[in-house]
């Protein structure tokens, strides 16, 4: 059995019992004879009087009734010592196999067992029962819910940023017990709501869609010495915009923006879809006459033209990162412009912006070094922050400028037209599919259309008693508030919208416990699509199909080919490997500038997302996950990687040679990345990710009055010998040699997950010299050796002794995939059930396909 | 809004910012009564990543401590404020503790608690209730969301306002008839939609068990709890804002961290001036766009708490701790120039803490916190040092409760406290 992660379990269980099981009564259980001289034999000299190990004192634990020893089992911390005990004996890690320590035989082991497992398990089946608490939806849901429901899609602007952020358990943000709700929530959805309703919804005259064209002078400066000596943005009146610099991130620091200048005071004036469309085409990618390696980008893939909407000027200026969103990115052909179009939904004071994606950056530097070696015939004058200068050849020909003598790369754009707010704004998907298509608010039927809207905000069949309240509160802000017709319908809808029908997940199943279709219908969609069910869902539902096997099967295959399937992909893979730490701990931007200059973290998790997909949908073996011979890679990754051909910003499957570092989830930089901290790396930190989220084993938490180390990197000290600090002290060694194993064969991998042999003196970019300049440090050491005796010194021998654990992967992915279909915690109940799930995945073939489909049939998500 | 803001150029305006910028009446219905009782204020300042304890904690115990690195742009306050030692809130390792700075309780903890893990300054701010017309402000300054200071009775993390131009508004922007009357029918919509909801959850409640009833609770609470603010804002919307001449420069929210800082110690004065409201919290993480702005910084605070003890590295990060120290003490000073009506000054009825959930960022340790509390008629001019007893700290809640029970409250525990904080006492 599972020591920690079960630890964790049992204790949410008692938690969750609170309600039926008040802690102020007692509740004593005697306990057997033969476990009580078993605890006095073999545990009490460690824990007990003499010693207080891990904190565990066991020789007062019980008290004496007669001839019986017994336990106040009301008392939570009673039941976690039992918990803890039979974890410990479960993983044959207690007794200690240490010199002095009595071991004892293995029937007594097993008897002891037999009763703390039967005793913890009558504990939970009498208080508490394992069914999933009551579900708010959390963010991601609510968001993919509401765009299912109205029909909108391609919004500029995630209306639900500004929502509370959902609370967590152990990675996972849908667990009903732990998700909570506020007023600062409800003042969220109400909010929300409204803006999503106006949307939605358009009565009276539909305007005519403007056609709004930006000529290249808008965006650009024209070819005038004073205003443009740079080749920044360059418009050629009538003709085209020339674009040559541009940045892979709009990061904080700088402000490349190229936007309609005119136009940014105002903005879109209608809100509403609008259909963009641009043309354009690379110019000198590869023909200009510059040494490459003067250009501060990588000009082998095709230069790529990304179309962001800035939210006003907020967007715009440099630090306004999340007031912009991008919602178009293409590969440029070289020297053949193209149409390329988007249809997005504007808000009012939106404001289109372009940028050069994989552009050289905002430097002056460069352009000038350019210019200085080739173009000794123009005059120019350049600043970047403190520094300026004023170059004037002898040989400069006056009234030659930089835009006339300019042969670099650059992206073009010939044609800029937004055109909306188009049809789709006005006869959108609920108007005429709540409001029947009426565009005269006097000719809309309230009563239908509140039915119809509470049926499907709902997700299940409604009667009059349902929607019926809502009308009246419409009605009844009519008459005694004055409001209008319009006003009045807004508010039922959004009364719906902040109704508990629709923020919960409600499952009361049938008397055995098991899901109705209907309810079974929004389990699997919010398992597979965090969405509502979409109408074929429905339809088997009110045929009450969904309770039969095949029928779940096949929706599982279906749901899972469906683009919304991105959904479980992402909430999983972010749940499960905890991808959501990904850039919270930022890298060392002078040591690592490779992962801001090629935008590494977006293309990191890009990977395992695109890892974690191929899995699902091609039913990859499990064992993919500890280790594989592809991965998917950009250029940008496959740089970092050390893989070379691969161009382009796309990812594609790559195979991987028996000799790489790579392959599995360990060789994936998005989950080296997020085990370190940005600095440095910890044998510690990644060997708990390993035992975590591969074994399903977590280690516990270090006791709280240790202190951690202080890091010191001044001296030669290596990570293995501040480590070893561990070792000599008691409380941390056991844990410790539990853990580091997993951790030190990775240390062959840096903060960003780049491969080294060595550890660095240190590691600096240069500007100049365009790559990082390294001083190598004491050779990583990597050996590492398991309690069972097991050594391995490097990322590849790691991943062979993970192999042999397939089996104990299995069952801990086949955990976490429950929990987060379930959305609840696994309990000792669910175990067996648990165990059958991975067996019977284990002999289909281990596919990730095929798992889910276990998971989705199994009784643990088919009932409450 | 009545008047436009002042657009003043910000060179001028961060001369402003320096010097003294408080010259503002008081609310009329108390700058007359010279008799009035000064409400207790109270402020908290939260830096994420700890202070370095070898620069910020003096070795010398009582009124003669030295002055360290770290403290010495507060030594002109010597007298006002007290520097703890030995206090913290006997956790375990991590990164985000600061986020439990005031509270003790790690979210993650907070279900066997009745209040949750509530933050010292939401219990302040519950006191005051309606009296004002924030019952708190909470701030942060380069934040970002997810690092807040603040958690309410019910586990949940109160979102910060972070933006100056946004807190000068809620302070001193004056909605016109029109936009009240708008807002006053967005009340009333509001309040049928929250009317209805409530009659329907009782609906929705058949068939549930009990634990699904007890999360059914917690939006019954929050439909009460968002109709009482709306009440609250409600009595205040026809209430008129308070009159300043301050104005915050154009475009102050795409300042640095160094250039910016002042004007929200200044709007957090105003506030409390102005008796907006009595309680405030202010969240400092990162540096933002160019290292802060602070001379002599050029890398990310993240990657300099793990200073790995390299002198060079450490001296850059006591530059922008130092920094922290030194716009706190100019609050003080601003605390100070405030008088109230009967005499004293806004410090004395302010009690303003400062410090860190982390102590040693470079180890995450989170022992023996660094923390500072000025004014609030406290006796201070001490290094005050709680020695721990066998594995356990004196808790910081303990401080805390003290302070509480200064603000008014009849209470004798919050939240890990032990009892009040011994040795500190009122002037």
């Amino acid at each position: 059995m599972k020591h920690p992660f079960l630890k964790g379990l049992v204790v949410v269980g008692v938690v969750l019992a609170v309600g039926g099981w008040a802690r102020s009564e007692e509740k004593w259980i005697t306990l057997d004879n033969g476990v009580h001289a078993f605890l006095q034999s073999y545990c009490v000299k460690c824990h007990g009087p003499e010693e207080d190990k891990g904190d565990y004192v066991l020789h007062d634990f019980f008290s004496r009734k007669g001839d019986q020893w017994r336990v106040d089992v009301a008392d939570i911390e009673s039941v976690y010592v039992l918990q803890d005990v039979l974890d410990q004996l479960n993983l044959g890690e207690m007794p200690p196999d240490k010199k002095g320590v009595k071991q004892p035989k293995s029937e007594e082991v097993k008897a002891t067992t037999a009763w703390l497992t039967d005793t913890l398990l009558s504990l939970e089946e009498d208080n508490r029962s394992n069914v999933t608490v009551l579900r708010r939806l959390n963010q991601a849901e609510y968001r993919n819910t509401m765009r299912d429901l109205f029909g909108l899609d391609h919004l500029t602007k995630d209306l639900t940023a500004s929502f509370p952020a959902d609370d967590e358990y152990h990675g996972f943000t849908n667990i009903g017990e732990a998700l909570n709700l506020s007023d600062a929530h409800l003042e969220a959805y109400l909010d929300a709501a409204n803006k999503y309703v106006r949307m939605a919804f358009h009565f009276g005259e539909m305007p005519n869609p403007r056609r709004i064209e930006f000529q290249p002078e808008s965006w650009g400066y024209e070819s005038r010495m004073a205003v443009t000596p740079w080749m920044y943005r360059l418009a050629t009146p009538g003709k085209y915009l020339d674009i040559g610099a541009g940045a892979k991130q709009l990061s904080e620091k700088f402000d490349l923006a190229t936007y309609p200048r005119p136009f940014v005071n105002r903005g879109i004036e209608e809100a509403g879809y609008y259909r963009i469309t641009i043309n354009a085409e690379a110019i000198h990618r590869l023909t200009h006459p510059y040494d490459p390696a003067m250009i501060p980008t990588d000009l082998t893939p095709p230069m790529q033209l990304g179309l962001y909407i800035s939210d006003g000027r907020k967007g715009i200026a440099a630090a306004g990162v999340k007031s912009r969103t991008k919602v178009g990115w293409w590969d440029l052909k070289d020297h053949e412009a193209q149409d390329f179009e988007v249809t997005v939904w504007l808000d009012k004071g939106a404001v289109p912006m372009l940028n050069w994606d994989n552009g050289p950056g905002p430097s002056d530097y460069w352009m000038r070094d350019i210019l200085e070696k080739y173009h000794t015939d123009v005059e120019f004058r350049g600043k970047q922050g403190a520094h300026a200068w004023h170059i004037k050849p002898d040989t400069a020909v006056p009234g030659r400028i930089v835009s006339d003598v300019w042969q670099g790369p650059m992206v073009r754009v010939h044609e800029f037209v937004m055109q909306g707010p188009i049809h789709k704004t006005f006869r959108s998907r609920a108007q005429n599919e709540f409001a029947g298509g009426v565009t005269d608010i006097a000719d809309l039927d309230l009563e239908l259309a509140l039915k119809r809207f509470t049926r499907k905000a709902f997700r299940r069949p409604v009667g009059p008693k349902d929607y019926e309240p809502y009308v009246e509160l419409a009605e009844r802000a009519m008459k005694e508030l004055k409001r209008t017709r319009e006003e009045a319908f807004y508010m039922a809808l959004k009364a719906v919208l902040v109704s508990p029908d629709f923020l919960y997940l409600k499952e009361t199943g049938d008397e055995n416990g098991k899901l109705t279709s209907w309810e079974m219908a929004n389990r699997l969609s919010y398992f597979l699509w965090s969405s509502m069910p979409d109408s074929e869902l429905f339809g088997l539902a009110q045929k009450g199909e969904l309770v039969k096997d095949e029928v779940i099967r096949q929706q599982v295959f279906r749901m899972l080919q469906d683009p919304k399937s991105e959904a479980f992909v992402e909430g999983f893979a972010t749940s499960w490997l905890r991808l959501d730490k990904l850039g919270t701990m930022p890298a060392d931007s002078l040591k690592f500038q490779e992962y801001y200059l090629h935008g590494l973290e977006d293309s990191m998790k890009a990977e395992t997302l695109a890892f974690v997909g191929n899995a699902v949908k091609a039913n990859a073996p499990l064992t993919d996950f500890l280790d594989s011979d592809y991965t998917f890679v950009n250029q940008d990754l496959a740089r970092h990687y050390g893989i070379g051909g691969v161009e382009g910003i796309h990812l594609r499957q790559v195979s991987l040679p028996a000799e790489s570092p790579r392959g599995g989830l360990l060789g994936q930089a998005s989950i080296l990345t997020l085990s370190a901290n940005g600095i440095d790396t910890s044998p510690v930190v990644r060997g708990i990710w390993v035992l975590e989220n591969l074994m399903g084993t977590p280690p516990p938490p270090p006791p709280p009055d240790v202190e951690p180390l202080d890091p010191d990197v001044r001296g030669a000290t290596t990570i293995r010998q501040r480590l070893a600090k561990h070792s000599e002290i008691e409380s941390c060694a056991d844990c410790h040699a539990k853990i580091d194993p997993f951790g030190f064969p990775l240390e062959y991998f840096d903060p960003v997950g780049g491969f080294r042999e060595t550890y660095f003196r240190s590691r600096r970019w240069s500007r100049p010299e365009r790559k990082t300049i390294y001083h190598p440090g004491s050779p990583v050491d990597g050996v590492a050796q398991l309690r069972s005796g097991e050594m391995f010194s490097n990322p590849a021998e790691l991943k062979k002794v993970l192999l042999e654990r397939k089996d104990t992967f299995a069952k801990g992915l086949t955990d976490k995939l429950l929990v987060y279909a379930a959305g609840r915690p696994m309990t000792y109940r669910d175990h067996p059930e648990l165990e059958a799930i991975a067996k019977r995945s284990i002999k289909e073939g281990r596919g990730f396909r095929n798992l889910i489909m276990n998971v989705a049939t199994s009784e643990v998500f088919t009932n409450r | 809004m009545n008047r436009p803001l002042k657009a003043v150029g910000r060179r001028r305006f961060l001369q402003g910012a320096g010097g003294s910028v408080l010259a503002l009446p008081l609310l009329e219905s108390t700058a007359a009564d010279s008799n009035a009782v000064s409400p207790k204020r109270f402020t908290a300042t939260g830096i994420f990543y700890g202070l370095m304890p070898h620069y910020f904690h003096p070795e010398k115990v009582g009124r003669d401590y030295e002055m360290t690195r770290l403290l010495e742009p507060l030594a002109v306050h010597r007298d006002n404020f007290t520097v703890f030692s030995g206090l913290d809130h006997n956790l375990g390792g991590g990164h985000n503790s600061t986020k439990y700075f005031l509270s003790g309780i790690p979210v993650t903890k907070a279900k066997g608690y009745a209040e949750a893990n509530i933050s010292v300054d939401q219990k302040a701010a519950q006191f005051v209730g309606g009296e004002t017309r924030y019952p708190s402000l909470v701030l942060g300054c380069d934040t970002g969301q997810e690092h807040t200071l603040s958690w309410t009775r019910n586990g949940n993390a109160i979102p910060m306002v972070e933006e100056a131009e946004r807190l000068y508004s809620l302070l001193f922007r004056k909605d016109n008839a029109r936009s009240r009357t708008r807002i006053e029918r967005d009340f009333q919509n509001k309040q049928s939609i929250l009317d209805l909801v409530r009659d329907q959850s009782k609906s929705f409640e058949k068939g549930l068990g009990a634990s699904d009833k007890e999360k059914l609770d917690q939006y019954y609470t929050s439909v009460r709890e968002l109709e009482g603010r709306i009440e609250q804002s409600e009595r205040w919307l026809n209430r008129e804002k308070p009159t300043t001449d301050y104005a915050l420069p154009e475009g102050i929210d795409e300042l640095t961290l160094h250039d910016k800082t002042p004007f929200f110690y200044d709007l957090m004065v105003l506030a409390l001036q102005t008796d907006s409201t009595r309680v405030i919290s202010l969240s400092f993480t990162d540096l933002g766009k160019e290292s802060g702005g602070i001379p002599g910084v050029s890398t990310g605070y993240h990657s300099l708490s793990h200073h790995g003890q390299v002198q060079s590295v450490m001296d850059e990060l006591a530059l922008v701790e130092r920094f922290h120290t030194s716009q706190f003490s100019r609050f003080l000073d601003k605390l100070k120039e405030v008088k109230e009506p009967n005499g004293e000054t806004l410090l004395d009825n302010t009690m303003a803490l400062f410090g860190s959930g982390m102590s040693n960022g470079n180890s995450h340790s989170l022992r023996d916190l660094p923390v500072v509390l000025a004014g609030g008629g406290f006796k201070h001019g001490e290094h005050k040092h709680y020695a721990r007893n066998g594995k356990t700290s004196v808790s910081l809640c303990n401080l805390y409760l003290t302070m509480l029970q200064n603000f008014g409250l009849e209470i004798n525990q919050f939240n890990n406290s032990t009892g009040t904080l011994t040795g500190f006492e009122i002037a």
